[in-house]
């Protein structure tokens, strides 16, 4: 029997989990900041960093607590994320995690965020079916605010980038065209909340790089931002009153959609093409509830298996860095991680060749 | 065993301290500028090898809470928060300010001298800024909170020397700017920079001496001292 304590502070999320034989969540501790960067509109570095530093005692403690643990010392490892995300934030996670690892003499590995959420469909959560072990290869999609990426799975720990965004993620779309249209922050539950009562067929946005070839595999969703200014902005121009709640409720409706649409046809050419046996999509967006639904549809029509994590583990969590690194702590895959480590904030996926 | 931690500036220190014997073991100060999160513990491991101690053998931690750099702070801060979870059975802590670690050298002479003398311990706070704080000759364990400390510019800094009334004791690591603007007030004596080194064997024995006056922190209260809004 394999315990695992995690600790995730890569952004604004303080956050420790005890995770065993990589699956079984027996504590996931989740302190968020969302109130105190709501009135910034967006995550505001040091007061991120100042939070974790309050709260990362607290929530480690919880985490054994729960997890019905006696001590740290009744644990078999220490992970904890290293990249990527804000320095200041991965710095106490790392260093708290350095300090546990060092006085208890547990091994201390090191874990990418975006492997954490690629695992986190390998989480066992009740009322869904578990992925199987041998589930490869797979077509995964990352999306989050700080990411969106296509991605060919073909073993634990093996990863080839098929596409990624040329600009904007699209969780960062989402808080955009949330600001936009003054719906708050995060941006990601406000555009779902506004859209519930939308009519998606008032307005039709365009579905940026769906028919370019070059871009088979990447997104771009700046400019559909943009597309959602100037329509505002003509809007405006028409006499129409912007704030009217039923005109917010459309375009948030028809932004939400496009959203979807492209990230969902992408991901279901890349699972043709590449003949893959199942689809995972994780990260934060992943809670979006039209994209779960279109996705279901569109996987469901094409007898792929599709797995997206519970709600509770598609923003940032703990659980989701024990089990990669459980994963990743196969000897296969095994690297050395000692206390010289440090934290890695432009951190990319570890690659096993580029698409040619 | 006490281990005392610094990483409150590109300047770190680390130092083992025998509490029962009353004695320093091992002091390391050295330049880790941005490698304090790759060099504090590792390099806390290997003076723990060197003495033939090892972790558990740890009852007391000490660490700094600043002013300094933010993150540099948090660095050895949040690397406390987590060997205070990981040792078998919970360590005494305590949390000093940066500035009062500078100034400890300095008292016993402060108070032998035959006319009043006033501390003051300053840091280099980036962007040509100064923090300092005063310190009387028998405010030895005297912790000042963010409100008693200070920050302004070379200039700044000097008018304020220039208004205390006492001899002073400038201490900490200076630069030239600062050099050149004190120059000139004959009050002011500038000590020389190794001398103002911030080590951890002061704030081993700092941390010694207000555990014997029984003012521990809670491993949860011990938090950065923060002279800024964020």
């Amino acid at each position: 029997m394999t315990r695992i304590l995690a600790i995730e502070t890569s952004c604004d999320e303080t956050a420790a989990a005890v995770v065993e034989n990589g699956r079984h969540l027996l504590s996931n501790v989740v302190a968020t900041q969302i109130e105190l960067h709501s009135r910034f509109g967006g995550v505001f570095p040091e007061v991120a960093s100042r939070q974790h530093v309050l709260a990362i005692q607290p929530v480690i403690q919880q985490a054994i607590q729960e997890a019905g643990l006696p001590h740290v010392r009744a644990l078999d490892a220490i992970a904890v994320t290293h990249g990527p995300g804000l320095a200041g934030s991965l710095l106490v996670g790392v260093n708290a995690a350095k300090g546990l690892a060092f006085a208890s003499g547990l091994p201390l590995l090191a874990v990418n965020h975006l492997e954490g959420h690629i695992y986190s469909n390998w989480i066992e959560a009740p009322n869904r079916p578990a992925i199987p072990e041998n589930a490869f290869p797979a077509i995964i999609l990352i999306v989050s605010g700080g990411h969106t990426e296509l991605i060919l799975m073909t073993g634990h720990g093996q990863y080839r980038q098929l596409g990624a965004t040329l600009d904007d993620a699209a969780g960062e779309a989402f808080d955009k065209v949330a600001r936009l249209l003054e719906l708050g922050f995060p941006g990601g539950p406000a555009v779902q909340r506004a859209a519930q009562h939308g009519d998606i067929t008032r307005f039709i946005l365009p579905r940026p790089l769906l028919q370019n070839d070059a871009h088979r595999f990447n997104f771009s969703f700046s400019g559909l931002k943009t597309a959602v200014l100037n329509m505002v902005r003509q809007l405006e121009k028409q006499g129409e009153n912007i704030r009217d709640p039923q005109l917010v409720a459309d375009i948030a409706a028809a932004f939400q959609n496009a959203v979807a649409d492209v990230l969902v046809h992408k991901t279901a050419d890349a699972a043709t093409a590449f003949g893959v046996r199942q689809v995972c999509i994780c990260g934060g967006v992943s809670a979006n509830s039209l994209l779960r639904s279109t996705a279901e549809k569109q996987f469901a029509q094409m007898r792929l298996p599709l797995y997206i994590p519970p709600l509770f583990l598609c923003t940032d969590n703990a659980a989701m860095i024990g089990t990669a690194a459980y994963y990743g702590a196969q000897p296969t895959t095994a690297l050395p991680h000692t206390l010289t480590m440090d934290v890695l904030p432009n951190l990319p996926l570890p690659e096993i060749g580029s698409v040619g | 065993m006490l281990l005392a931690l610094d990483t409150a500036t590109d300047t770190a220190s680390l130092a083992i301290y025998d509490l029962a014997a009353q004695q320093l073991l091992a002091e390391l100060t050295w330049q880790a500028r941005r490698r304090q999160t790759q060099d504090l513990l590792s390099t806390a491991q290997q003076l723990l090898a060197q003495l033939n101690l090892t972790p558990p053998d740890l009852t007391a931690l000490a660490v700094t809470t600043g002013p300094g750099s933010f993150t540099g702070v948090r660095i050895a801060i949040s690397a406390v928060k987590g060997i205070g979870l990981g040792l078998p059975t919970p360590p005494i802590t305590i949390g000093i300010p940066t500035l009062c670690v500078t100034a400890a050298p300095w008292f016993l002479l402060a108070s032998r001298h035959p006319t009043a003398v006033t501390i003051c311990a300053f840091l280099q706070a980036g962007r040509g800024r100064y923090n300092w704080a005063l310190f009387a000759a028998d405010a030895l364990l005297w912790r000042p909170t963010a409100a008693e400390h200070y920050g302004g510019t070379a200039a700044e800094f000097a008018q304020a020397l220039a208004e205390v009334a006492s001899a002073l004791w400038l201490v900490g690591e200076w630069d030239e700017n600062l050099a050149e603007v004190v120059r000139d007030l004959p009050h002011v004596t500038l000590m020389d920079k190794v001398s103002g080194l911030r080590r951890a064997g002061q704030l081993a024995r700092l941390a010694m001496l207000h555990l014997a006056n029984g003012a521990p922190d809670e491993l949860q209260t011990v938090q950065p001292l923060y002279l800024r809004n964020p």
